[in-house]
């Protein structure tokens, strides 16, 4: 495309006329140059977000629109409705994500109502309780569990949840007394994204967020509990059946829910519950990592 | 509504304002232009500022939120290959004949360029067609015959981005010269 490197164009001359001879004089196929510059934008494309260098994917996006003689600016009337499909999408997105919250808090914020909890009776023994008794049971469409322990009462007001978001695993975790285990494997391509800490005074929550490039996501949500609580639990399943799944002498619950799996389980005052969209097999390899290992 | 919900609202409206239409023409470029494809380059593109505007606040002190809103392009359409079980690579080839027709106009072009008798008058003409941009890019590259690589620092823009946006200029001048002895002929 260029040949400057090689021979200036057009030596030693100023004259436009030469110039644009000169230009006119270069042939080069259409269908050769549109290759080059599809192999190019392909490579720029393959860049990562920090190094993508955008100017470059510009650029040949031009070329190409010219060399195919569609120059034409998308309508200002297009992009309106199509900015406006994306405010009704965002506006869909707002209200699933304040249903889920407002389910969440309402089946853990206030006190004496509703809390997810479930304790295995196994943990209660060793620790030399014997306040809690564990029931799990399942139908069609909701997986269950019920743990009774000695009420623990309070004031409702002062039960409402101190939500913040963390950049990192470790600062979420700073300063509680107990902490969950962590993953220590993921499927492939997934990263950590974010976390979420909500404090009440019988319990924390903490849930943190993995995504991959193709926006597919596993969250961890532990419920660290205090000795006192006592709770129903119920999360919603789909009808496959409940797989049982012991590691650690410790019963983990494996389910579907639409397409996502979901694992439940419990282990020193902590309230394991793991979804994403994985396999089973994976979920296990999920369940194995958090245990300390396969 | 808080100032920092007012903040990222702005920041999201200088997004769409700057890139939406970029990302289009990118999407578009990435299914190189196939009508057939045109309803997820729509998708896609409303779903890459979707992804933004959820993610808005991370954005805002994001080093390269242009790359952001490419790489989320790129894997939106990609994803929307996968899910359509179509293979990636669509060879749009141009026919030989049509191809070899085109090359045999620019040698026409060419010859009535060099017989035209007020070739200076022609020559402003069509270089009074050329943008700012465009113009300036010309006074550089040809007249004060400045190098790839100091039109790359000049402009700020890698050496391969510069040697396409030459590339652009130069057909652009084809076009202009193409259509002139169109509207003659």
């Amino acid at each position: 495309m260029d040949k400057r490197s090689k021979e200036p164009i057009p030596p030693n001359t100023n004259s436009d006329k030469e110039i644009i001879k000169e230009i006119l004089s270069e042939k080069e196929r259409d269908a050769d140059v549109k290759d080059r510059m599809y192999a190019i934008l392909y490579e720029a494309s393959s860049a990562d977000e920090a190094t993508m260098d955008t100017d470059l994917i510009d650029e040949c996006v031009k070329a190409l629109n010219l060399i195919e003689g569609r120059e034409e600016r998308l309508d200002p009337e297009k992009i309106k409705s199509m900015r406006h499909k994306v405010d009704q999408k965002y506006k869909d997105w707002l209200r699933a994500q304040r249903k889920h919250r407002s389910k969440k808090l309402l089946g853990q914020s206030v006190a004496g109502l509703i809390l997810v909890f479930f304790m295995s009776s196994a943990v209660a023994s060793a620790l030399g309780y014997n306040l809690v008794q564990t029931v799990v049971d399942w139908g069609k469409e909701t997986f269950h569990l019920s743990a009774q322990n000695q009420p623990n009462v309070q004031d409702n007001d002062h039960n409402i949840a101190d939500k913040k978001n963390y950049g990192n695993i470790e600062e979420v975790l700073h300063d509680m007394a107990v902490k969950p285990l962590l993953p220590q494997w993921v499927p492939d391509g997934f990263a950590f994204k974010y976390a979420e800490k909500f404090v009440r005074l019988d319990n924390t929550n903490v849930v943190l967020y993995y995504e991959n490039s193709a926006y597919k996501t596993i969250v961890f949500d532990f419920e660290i509990y205090t000795d006192q609580a006592s709770a129903d639990a119920s999360f919603e399943k789909d009808d496959n059946m409940v797989e049982f799944y012991e590691k650690n002498n410790i019963p983990h619950y494996i389910f579907q829910n639409i397409d996502r799996v979901q694992a439940v389980w419990t282990s020193s005052n902590v309230i394991y519950n793991v979804s994403g969209d994985v396999s089973a097999d994976e979920m296990k390899k999920i369940i194995d990592s958090v245990n300390g290992g396969s | 509504m808080g100032r920092n919900d007012k903040n990222a609202e702005a920041f999201y409206e200088l997004l769409c304002n700057q890139y939406f239409e970029r990302i289009y023409s990118y999407c578009k470029r990435l299914v190189k232009g196939q009508a057939q494809f045109m309803d997820f380059v729509e998708d896609c593109t409303q779903n890459t500022f979707l992804e933004a505007r959820k993610q808005i606040s991370h954005l805002r002190d994001h080093p390269n939120v242009e790359g952001w809103l490419y790489t989320t392009a790129r894997n939106l359409i990609n994803q929307s290959y996968r899910s359509m079980y179509v293979k990636k690579r669509h060879e749009v080839m141009m026919n030989e004949n049509i191809a070899n027709n085109l090359i045999e106009f620019d040698r026409e072009l060419e010859e009535l360029f060099n017989h035209i008798v007020d070739l200076d008058r022609l020559c402003a003409d069509i270089l009074s067609q050329l943008n700012a941009n465009e113009s300036d890019l010309y006074r550089d590259y040809y007249k004060n015959n400045m190098s790839v690589l100091e039109l790359a620092k000049k402009y700020d823009v890698s050496g391969t981005a510069m040697t396409t946006r030459i590339y652009r200029l130069k057909k652009k001048i084809k076009h202009l010269v193409r259509d002139y002895f169109k509207d003659k002929c």
